[in-house]
């Protein structure tokens, strides 16, 4: 037995022991997430070498008609986070708490219950909608799926829910290839919504759309969740578009949580090297604003064999031994803001110094 | 037009009246139709727009690369170094193009050569256009890659382009680019498909380029960021017109063009909270085969005006160096309040 299918089966058994929290606004809670890809070599017999760990412990929770915005660069895991938790990818090890039951521990036919209140909307548009459906068709699927189908209710649901997304009736018997890319959007959209879901997970919603219509797209999954109270889990790289929709943002590297928070946490006062870093980069829309970039030397090591210590310690301006040697756990400063690094109070405090100065300075010491 | 009388000899390159159409099975599309901008030495031109607008074809055009049949160049001139271009022989063009004028596109992977090691791929490019011994050309390679910022550059000449991860190959295309030290770099979307921090690394190359070697650099993107930080100049298209062009500072403080205006406003900025809605623009981006009559942005436009859908618009130039294709601005109509 390897270590993670020990560990999987130690997180079944003793779930009493870690559990949910019994806070009653938390829809979705994600405790000890890991994903794990085998690794495989061999021509003949494939055998497993290695571990791909895309997703490597990572807790966080939802709560009612709130957004979660889970930010990182691609490789990180959100992705995958995604795709584990509607079960495209079934987890190694951890829980996942819904609805007051551990999703791992479902059948599959109890697993197909819960997955009408847990629906996706992907990123292109385009390949998300079969082509030979009508929009009617690609709508009413999901309904079809789970036998709700009623012949005499079924034209006023396609017609709500398209004047819903901003659409007309007369689209529900288009194909997509009739639609332009912001309509296929909206039908991807509407489709996630025919089974009233809790949790709507939109992975790069809006990556593959221009400007102006990656605009009103924005607007009315805002609309949206003002209305219906739906809550989201919303994976981006564009940052300045997870700050406009999300209340709470998690930052990914490597598979783990490196911070926490609300969304002005996380964006006016981030604490985590690497979310400063990341803050840093993107780019402002004005060009009379000129703001200090943080460079991230070097690449993202390989999931196959991370960093022992933090995971980010290989590219960290703050970096010290301990950092090699020692993972560290993620923390909470003021009201909810988690921060994984050992250093995060005395770099906000600004009296933690840059690796590279920590050097000089010792070099000067020798010398003197 | 007003702009070319005005020739600086800084300019290097010419846009003048561009029209490039692509005869299709449904008809003409008129991707660019009379599109007209200058590039000076050392500048960095952006070129923005929504997808659709005429930014590739228009780079394309420079280069001559337009896929014929089904595209041609129907009218207007391009002009590099005081040369026509359009008129010169297709073996005189490939001296100048990957030589004078060099191009990095977005998708990295499909633009090298999977089967050659990429300094292999460097070095042919070199060979090509200068007169070179192998060994020459290899360690012109490798201070070209040690220029862009490739660590271990000696050992890496000799991977090939899956061994590299997406901003390197980046990089690596940015390398050839600069092989034979062109005067006009075209990169479109050159970022488009990188993480924000490996895009910082790219862009700051970029500039640093420009700075250093007082390399021109035409810069195609959607992103309205991007621009801000890099671009001197920013040109704004709009099914295949340019609708405003001016400097930088100009476009983002006093846009003129109710297009430039709306693209601005649709983009999320730091202080709007979550509960003001984003400014969307009415409607999808014309068909080009059939575009609309008058002004082309008119049926999406919220400062149209009867004759809008009447009148083309011609491009004036409200203040020097900024010209606006707007019929609010050209005296065409009379406006009252």
């Amino acid at each position: 037995m390897s270590s993670t299918e020990a560990e999987l089966k130690s997180s079944t058994e003793g779930k009493t022991e870690n559990g949910p929290s019994n806070d009653p606004d938390v829809v979705l809670e994600v405790i000890n997430l890991r994903k794990y890809f085998p690794l495989e070599a061999g021509y003949l017999f494939k055998r497993k070498v290695a571990d791909i760990k895309a997703v490597d412990g990572v807790s966080f929770k939802l709560r009612k008609g709130e957004t979660l915005g889970l930010v990182g660069e691609s490789g990180c895991g959100k992705s995958t986070i995604a795709k584990t938790l509607t079960f495209l990818h079934k987890p190694t090890a951890g829980e996942i708490w819904f609805k007051g039951r551990d999703l791992r521990l479902l059948s599959r036919k109890e697993l197909r219950e819960v997955a009408r209140d847990l629906t996706m909307v992907f990123q292109d548009p385009a390949a998300s909608l079969d082509p030979r459906f009508t929009v009617m068709q690609s709508i009413l699927e999901p309904l079809e799926i789970h036998n709700l189908v009623d012949e005499t209710e079924k034209y006023g649901i396609v017609r709500d829910l398209l004047l819903r997304v901003g659409l007309s009736p007369h689209h529900a018997y288009r194909y997509p290839h009739e639609l332009s890319g912001g309509q296929q959007q909206r039908v991807g959209i509407a489709r996630a919504l025919t089974l009233q879901p809790q949790v709507i997970i939109l992975d790069e919603p809006v990556s593959a759309l221009d400007v102006s219509v990656r605009a009103s797209i924005i607007n009315l999954l805002i609309q949206l969740q003002d209305d219906f109270k739906f809550s989201y889990i919303f994976i981006a790289h564009d940052l300045s578009v997870v700050r406009k929709i999300s209340h709470r943002v998690a930052v990914m590297y490597l598979g783990k949580l490196m911070e926490y928070g609300e969304v002005t946490d996380i964006y006016d006062d981030p604490m985590h090297p690497y979310t400063q870093a990341l803050m840093s980069a993107v780019p402002i829309p004005d060009p009379t604003v000129k703001k200090e970039r943080i460079h991230l030397k070097g690449e993202v090591p390989t999931p196959i064999n991370p960093p022992v210590g933090c995971r980010f310690c290989t590219r960290c301006r703050f970096v010290r031994q301990k950092c090699f040697l020692e993972e560290p756990e993620l923390r909470e400063f003021d009201n909810g803001h988690l921060v994984a690094c050992h250093f995060a109070e005395e770099i906000k405090a600004g009296t933690h110094k840059l690796a590279d100065e920590l050097a000089d300075a010792e070099i000067a010491d020798q010398q003197a | 037009m007003a702009e070319n009388k005005a020739m600086d000899k800084e300019d290097i390159l010419i846009v003048d009246d561009l029209h490039t159409y692509f005869f299709t099975e449904d008809g003409v599309v008129k991707a660019v139709d009379g599109v007209t901008f200058t590039v000076r030495r050392g500048e960095v031109l952006g070129l923005v727009g929504e997808s659709g607008s005429g930014k590739s074809v228009t780079a394309m055009s420079i280069l001559k690369l337009i896929p014929q049949p089904p595209g041609k160049i129907i009218s207007g001139d391009v002009i590099w170094k005081g040369q026509s271009i359009l008129n010169i022989p297709e073996t005189e063009m490939r001296a100048i193009r990957g030589n004078q004028i060099a191009v990095v596109f977005q998708d990295p992977m499909t633009s090298l050569n999977p089967v050659l090691t990429i300094g292999d791929q460097i070095k042919e490019a070199i060979k090509l256009h200068q007169q070179v011994s192998d060994i020459e050309a290899e360690e012109k390679t490798r201070t070209l890659l040690e220029l862009v910022g490739i660590p271990d550059a000696g050992k890496r000449l000799k991977d090939y382009p899956w061994q590299f991860s997406g901003g390197m190959r980046q990089r690596v295309m940015i390398a050839l680019a600069l092989s034979c030290n062109p005067d006009l770099l075209i990169a479109d979307e050159p970022t488009t498909a990188l993480d924000v921090t490996i895009q910082a690394q790219v862009l700051d190359l970029m500039r640093d380029l420009k700075n250093r070697f007082q390399t021109s650099i035409i810069l195609i993107t959607h992103d309205i960021g991007v621009i801000a930080e890099m671009c001197d100049r920013v040109a704004v298209m709009y099914a295949g017109n340019i609708v405003e062009l001016a400097d930088v500072i100009t476009i983002f403080k006093e846009p003129k063009h109710p297009y430039t205006k709306a693209l601005l406003k649709a983009i999320p900025s730091a202080s709007s909270s979550r509960d003001e809605e984003l400014y969307a623009i009415p409607g999808t981006i014309p068909n080009l085969i059939n575009p609309p009559s008058g002004c082309r942005f008119h049926p999406r436009c919220a400062e149209a005006r009867p004759e809008c859908s009447e009148i083309v618009p011609e491009t004036v130039e409200l203040e020097p160096g900024h010209f606006v294709r707007c019929l609010l601005y050209t005296g065409q109509i009379e406006i009252t309040k």
